[in-house]
């Protein structure tokens, strides 16, 4: 069965391709649900009605999906609650400057 | 395509590489023309085209493609319809180089017929739109303000329409003034303005990552940009002049300074450090419309202070909310929508498969880099110099506007024909970092 740790590397390698930056140092994955070989992400974005909504939910299934194990990929957006800049991690920030 | 409610890149593209063609154009007009309108001399026919050129040929071409992308990603809902879309994009193309090249060999029945093909091309893209907001399930500020602005489009062409056909068989009862001055506040001041303020406060947080800013002066900087457009479209009926006048447009001075201030509230707020291109072009057209409200408020209170004359005044104030204002926020804009509508169609289905570089990546920072100083030094320099008494020095200054357009024009090339080559070292990869 695949790994919660395995599932964040992968999404390690899903990046926003306007801040270059991957979906987990943006703190957009709120949680992972593992049920055999389907994997549960709960998901946001920087802000609702971000131009990459769909294309960002696609990346992330077809990440997972590539994972050995896997035969069911399920990802949930939500805006609750919604996604601040406090979550971004420490490299994420100094990659913005902050 | 990968973004959801957006129709396909061709769409708001066709009417954004049309606009980006026009502002070269109006660069190299302006320059050929400067002498007129500088001292000026706004009837000429040179001048009416370039000024139209400006208003229909850039502006409001790239603004429509704008709203074919934003509003069905911003309101999240799809558009009614992509055919009525390009049906409307040829028909306002045909329509703006008819009635331009009109203006330019004083043609009335060219200038009649490209008209009457432009009111066709709005009404085809409200109906559009109209049908598109319809499906939206709650009404928000933005969106309010978006078909606010969309109708004073229309109302902008419609009176236009009626000054040609007034001009062909003379039929108004008032002088063609007041009827001028109705056109130029639905048109600058609310299509222009409305449009900038409701995109504004939506791209803006989104582009500079701007969280946790107060949002309480968005309802009022709406209340008095609206009541200010009215009062002063009902002034300029009356023909008023003067204090009157400036009374008159004082909520809408007022809604445009505050404007100002919020977006400065909002910049401070950004969570990107690094200013980008989009965001020094917005602040700089929100300092050209700030200093567009002032000269405008000194040249009614106190005419005779400006050392050349009210008239060069008025053409540096107009220049300023024209090629300031609303330019260089489109301008700003464009860096950031062009290279990620080319992004989405070139690189959308290879991410996360294969290293794919960044929407940044595909225009040379140097071109952006410079096309913004050139652009700034020209649409700064040249109202200055235009106030100041100095025509020899704001034909130079324009000169360097072109030179920046020239850059930004090839920057957009660079985008649209995927010809910028990124080394392989220096690329960073959007998918796959190792």
């Amino acid at each position: 069965m695949v790994q919660e740790a395995q599932v964040m590397e992968a999404l390690k390698e899903v990046y926003d391709p306007e801040l270059g930056l991957n979906v987990v140092d943006l703190g957009l994955i709120y949680g992972i649900d593992i049920d055999g070989p389907s994997v549960h992400v709960k998901m946001t974005l920087t802000t609702q009605g971000c131009p990459m909504h769909s294309a960002m939910v696609s990346w992330v299934k077809e990440a997972i999906a590539g994972l050995e194990g896997v035969q069911d990929v399920n990802v949930e957006l939500v805006w609750n609650p919604p996604w601040t800049p406090d979550r971004l991690s420490d490299a994420a920030r100094e990659q913005l400057g902050l | 395509m990968a973004t959801k409610n957006a129709p396909g890149v061709r769409l708001p593209l066709e009417f954004m590489v049309a606009g980006i063609f026009g502002f070269l154009a109006l660069q190299a007009l302006l320059l050929l023309h400067g002498g007129e309108i500088f001292r000026g001399a706004y009837l000429q026919p040179g001048v009416v085209a370039t000024v139209h050129l400006a208003t229909l040929g850039w502006g409001t071409m790239v603004v429509l493609g704008a709203y074919y992308q934003l509003v069905p990603v911003l309101l999240q809902v799809d558009l009614h319809s992509e055919r009525l879309g390009h049906a409307a994009f040829w028909s306002y193309l045909t329509g703006s180089i008819l009635l331009i090249g009109g203006f330019w060999a004083w043609a009335p029945p060219a200038m009649a017929g490209g008209g009457l093909l432009i009111l066709a091309a709005l009404l085809l893209f409200t109906v559009n739109m109209a049908l598109t907001l319809r499906r939206i399930p709650r009404r928000n500020l933005q969106s309010v303000a978006m078909t606010t602005a969309l109708c004073l489009l229309v109302l902008t062409v419609a009176i236009g329409l009626v000054m040609v056909f007034n001009f062909i068989y003379g039929f108004l009862p008032s002088p063609a003034t007041n009827y001028l001055g109705l056109h130029l506040i639905a048109g600058i001041g609310g299509w222009f303005t409305l449009t900038i303020i409701a995109v504004g406060y939506r791209l803006i947080p989104m582009f500079t990552l701007s969280h946790g800013y107060p949002e309480n002066w968005q309802r009022p900087v709406a209340f008095l940009t609206t009541a200010g457009i009215t009062t002063s479209a009902t002034a300029v009926i009356f023909g008023t002049t003067g204090f009157r006048l400036l009374a008159a447009a004082l909520p809408l001075a007022a809604g445009l300074l505050l404007f100002a201030a919020d977006l400065v509230r909002i910049i401070k707020h950004r969570r990107r450090r690094r200013l980008e291109l989009v965001t020094q072009f917005t602040v700089a057209s929100a300092s050209a419309m700030v200093l567009a409200v002032v000269l405008a408020a000194i040249l009614l209170i106190a005419p005779e202070v400006f050392p050349a004359s009210p008239a060069a005044a008025a053409t540096a104030a107009a220049y300023l909310f024209v090629m300031g204002w609303v330019s260089l926020i489109i301008i700003g804009q464009l860096y950031k929508v062009v290279p990620f509508l080319i992004w989405l169609h070139r690189y959308a289905d290879r991410a996360g498969k294969e290293s794919v570089p960044l929407v940044s990546d595909l225009y040379s920072p140097e071109l952006g880099k410079w096309s913004l100083r050139l652009i700034l030094a020209g649409i700064f320099g040249t109202p200055l110099a235009v106030v100041a008494g100095l025509p020899e020095l704001a034909m130079a200054t324009q000169a360097l506007a072109l030179a920046g357009t020239i850059l930004f024009t090839s920057a957009m090339i660079q985008v649209l024909l995927g010809l910028r080559q990124i080394p392989r070292n220096q690329r960073q990869l959007a998918g796959q970092p190792s």
